[in-house]
């Protein structure tokens, strides 16, 4: 790209400038007529005073005859530096800094006055934890890294700018811990980030859609949480962190199924409460998938696998119902969703009346009116409870979405369809990556920090204290050998 | 060399996965009821039978990986190229891809007889190929890698379904064990050669072994591996002879799923209505190792993309599977391909250790010569 040069003349340079923010109303251009001096900037984004302080007093104190671009250099801040580059000034003006110009003179200067405009930091909402630092992130780029360097203090933790969008300029940081991350997978994140530098973003999770390795897949395969403690201990576990300008949650990749269904809240608390945590997590997830279509291939195909008494109650509780069981299950789970829905859009006073109205009032009401079996209704609430067991937003929303094709499965084919596509989720699993890493890596001890803290979490003990990056496929581990303590020693 | 499986660092998997693999390879329908035949050779010695039959196992596990470890990095395809030449090889290439067609033919056909005798008896065969078929295209086309995935977890249902077995001890009957050693040694071969069918699958190692990324590991594993589907067969084989009596016993076709009938627990009766379908799981993992190792072959023999050559090896599958219409077609076929499978997984790469070995010497010898 060319370029945009200052012209010889000033004249022409504040004009172009005008001419550029033409039909801008908070464009403000001050031409003091005491000293011979241009400033420029938006009203709206500088914060006005930091301007009045470091910039417009001292300058007052000038006389006109002492003014030259070299005298300006030495009262101005020492952050106002020297540009030429036109569509520099462009953006940094769009950005909240103020440029000026001694008028004769081909020098000007351009300096940093930007407004905070950011909320203040608050209590994390969406990943609420009871044990814990309890800071979220929140829109300014700025602020969330600062929050990180609070917590890892290194020079190893390296940051890498960059920017997407033609309108938006949304500003990027990758972050990663040098010699902890794999820099191949840094450098493809990079590319690929720079691939869709025309693409204008709003937030991460969008950021996330374009730059996942499948974009085809139903399962997020990349992390977004909005912890700040989540995401220094994903850094230190060599992981690379994406953080975008004006969003409150951060990527983290590459993430593997297994992290969807962990929180920090395990680290802290008892290894053992931990590890019971996580399969309670890990067996939510086999509920919420398949006990519906379980239910539907056992009342509509194999009836004889349920107990003599149990069928019983069964089938009073079905004597009423008119449906057949597939249409029965999909009809009340869709109903949960309609309610889910609804209760995530309507504002928070309403929000709580309609739950009750829905939940109880529809729920009785439709076994009542013989819509459906009680049993039924207390299976879809198990699994519709049971798919927000993961600590992460967009995986129980692809949970949720996934007990659709099987309850349907299993209406067609009973058993055999379940396990058909227990087996297409596994194989489709199977055949994901996250930033080239296996998505659905096997629990094996092939890699023995990875295990420590993937499906179990293990003693703090037996965590291995650095994961080094060598430059090959292989981690190595320092771990510490302890002397063994006797009895009463 | 021609034919050299250059596998990229990132396709290959660890040395350790090879237990996994060949123990759900060798598992399949076979296990469901292979009792009947071996029985009705060698009598309640079955059990030695089948340790024949395992013991062979080892063996030629071992001179297969001997074989493969005399070529760095190529599969049974590569070998047979380098020491028959280009068009003998070609044609041993195309015997070997039949026999793995077959192979798929029969795990595929067996299943859905299984579940046509026990879930649905009304299901049309071509809907139920047809699905198994999208899944062995979806799996194959995941790559090596989603197909040991898809056996580690095969591997864990294999062994727990069979834990369920051990709730029929509790009616066993240990004096059907006796008299031990009844049998003369001729029935015990004879009931061995019937088990063939069942116990086969090691051979996928054949083809697998270009992929194994620590070699030196290969032999190691692989030995595991065959044992720990030995102790199955062995154990399965125990538990059923000391649960039924003899007369019971020939007349039942399927005697593992009848084993898993009388489990019952408190919310759930009739054990193989869950059995069958998970039982998918483990039949899965046979088909998508040999339709892989098939369209690998068909690449090397025609020259074309594995791709198309899985989907055509697909659609031959479907074709010869809607082709067998009766029960007595499907078993005969069984008988059929139980036969061959004897020489092929156990005579075969006996010979081909002796040829490659005699071949390997003789170069060497030359070598010398010209010296």
């Amino acid at each position: 790209m060319i370029k945009n040069q200052l012209p010889y003349s000033h004249s022409s340079v504040t004009d172009q400038i005008k001419d550029h923010f033409i039909d801008v109303s908070d464009f403000v251009f001050l031409e003091s007529s005491l000293t011979d001096l241009i400033v420029i900037y938006l009203e709206t984004m500088v914060d006005m005073s930091i301007l009045e302080q470091f910039f417009l007093t001292p300058v007052k104190e000038l006389n006109k005859e002492t003014i030259t671009p070299d005298k300006l250099k030495d009262i101005l801040p020492l952050t106002f530096t020297e540009t030429k580059d036109l569509q520099q000034i462009y953006d940094n003006l769009l950005r909240g800094w103020t440029y000026i110009i001694c008028s004769g003179t081909e020098k000007g200067f351009l300096g940093n006055t930007s407004k905070k405009i950011a909320r203040s930091f608050s209590a994390a909402e969406v990943e609420s934890q009871i044990i814990g630092p309890q800071i979220a992130f929140i829109e300014s780029l700025d602020a969330n890294l600062g929050l990180l360097r609070l917590t890892i203090t290194d020079a190893n933790l390296k940051a890498v700018r960059l920017q997407t969008g033609i309108r938006t300029k949304t500003h990027l940081e990758v972050l990663y811990i040098e010699k902890q991350a794999n820099p191949e997978q840094v450098r493809i994140l990079i590319n690929r980030i720079n691939a869709i530098q025309n693409e204008d973003i709003m937030t991460s999770s969008a950021l996330i859609q374009m730059i996942k390795d499948n974009i085809w897949s139903i399962f997020p395969q990349m992390y977004l949480t909005e912890r700040p403690d989540r995401v220094s201990n994903m850094l230190l576990n060599g992981k690379i962190i994406i953080l975008v300008d004006g969003s409150p949650q951060a990527i983290v990749a590459p993430s593997t199924f297994y992290d969807f269904f962990q929180s920090a809240e395990e680290l802290y608390s008892n290894w053992l409460v931990g590890m019971f945590i996580r399969f309670v997590r890990l067996f939510a997830v086999f509920i919420s998938t398949f006990l519906t279509p379980i239910y539907v291939a056992a009342v509509t195909f194999h009836y004889q696998v349920i107990p003599p008494y149990l069928l019983v109650s069964l089938a009073e509780s079905r004597s009423k119902v008119p449906f057949p069981p597939l249409f029965e299950a999909l009809l009340l789970d869709f109903i949960i969703e309609l309610l889910r829905e609804a209760g995530a859009r309507m504002p928070n006073k309403v929000g709580q009346t309609m739950g009750v109205v829905g939940g109880i009032v529809i729920g009785e009401a439709a076994v009542q009116a013989g819509f459906t079996s009680n049993i039924l209704i207390m299976l879809i609430a198990l699994s519709a409870l049971a798919s927000f067991s993961s600590p992460s937003y967009p995986m129980s929303m692809t949970l949720r979405l996934i007990r659709f094709p099987m309850t349907i499965l299993a209406g067609l084919m009973g058993g055999i369809g379940i396990m058909m596509g227990a087996a297409i989720l596994l194989i489709h699993l199977l055949r994901q990556e996250s930033v080239g890493e296996s998505y659905f890596p096997l629990p094996l001890p092939v890699n023995k920090a990875k295990l420590r803290n993937g499906l179990l979490r293990a003693q703090y003990l037996l965590f291995s204290k650095q994961a080094l990056y060598n430059g090959t496929d292989d981690w190595s581990f320092n771990t510490k050998k302890k002397r063994k303590q006797d009895i009463d020693e | 060399m021609s034919g050299t499986v250059q596998a990229k660092a990132n396709l290959k998997f660890n040395a350790i996965l090879l237990i996994f693999v060949i123990h759900t390879s060798r598992l399949g329908v076979g296990i469901l009821g292979f009792q009947r035949f071996v029985v009705k050779e060698s009598g309640q010695d079955a059990w030695i039978s089948v340790i024949i039959i395992g013991l062979l196992s080892h063996i030629s596990a071992f001179l297969i990986v001997k074989t493969l470890a005399k070529y760095d990095s190529l599969d049974l395809y590569g070998i047979h190229e380098d020491l028959y030449g280009r068009w003998l090889g070609i044609l041993f290439n195309l015997l070997y891809i039949i026999y793995l067609f077959a192979g798929v033919l029969v795990v595929l056909r067996t299943y859905i007889e299984a579940v046509q005798a026990f879930i649905f008896p009304e299901i049309p065969t071509w809907l139920l190929t047809l699905c198994m078929l999208f899944l062995v295209i979806y799996g194959v086309f995941g790559g090596l890698r989603s197909i040991v995935g898809i056996c580690f977890f095969s591997f864990f249902c294999s062994f727990i379904m069979l834990l369920f077995l051990a709730y029929s001890l509790k009616y066993a009957e240990w004096s059907y064990l006796f008299p031990f050693m009844e049998a003369d040694l001729g029935n015990l071969v004879k009931g061995a050669s019937k088990v063939g069918l069942t116990m086969i699958g090691w051979e996928t190692i054949y083809f697998l072994y270009p992929y194994v990324k620590d070699k030196k590991y290969t032999q190691k594993y692989t030995q595991y591996g065959v044992l720990t589907s030995n102790l199955i067969f062995v154990s399965v084989m125990v538990i059923t002879i000391v649960y039924f009596s003899k007369e019971q016993l020939l007349k039942t076709v399927w005697a593992t799923l009848s084993l898993l009938k009388i489990i019952q627990f408190p919310f759930l009766e009739r054990f193989e209505y869950v059995a069958i379908p998970i039982w998918l799981l483990v039949v899965l993992p046979n088909m998508l190792l040999f339709s892989w190792a098939a369209s690998r072959g068909i690449k090397q023999v025609f020259r074309i993309r594995q791709g198309t050559a899985l989907y055509m090896f697909c659609i031959m599958v479907f074709v010869a599977s809607i082709l067998f219409t009766t029960r007595e077609q499907v078993s005969k076929l069984n008988t059929l391909v139980s036969i061959y499978s004897v020489y092929i997984t156990i005579v075969y790469p006996v010979m081909l250790f002796i040829i490659a070995t005699i071949m390997f010497k003789w170069k060497s010898c030359k070598k010398r010569i010209i010296k």
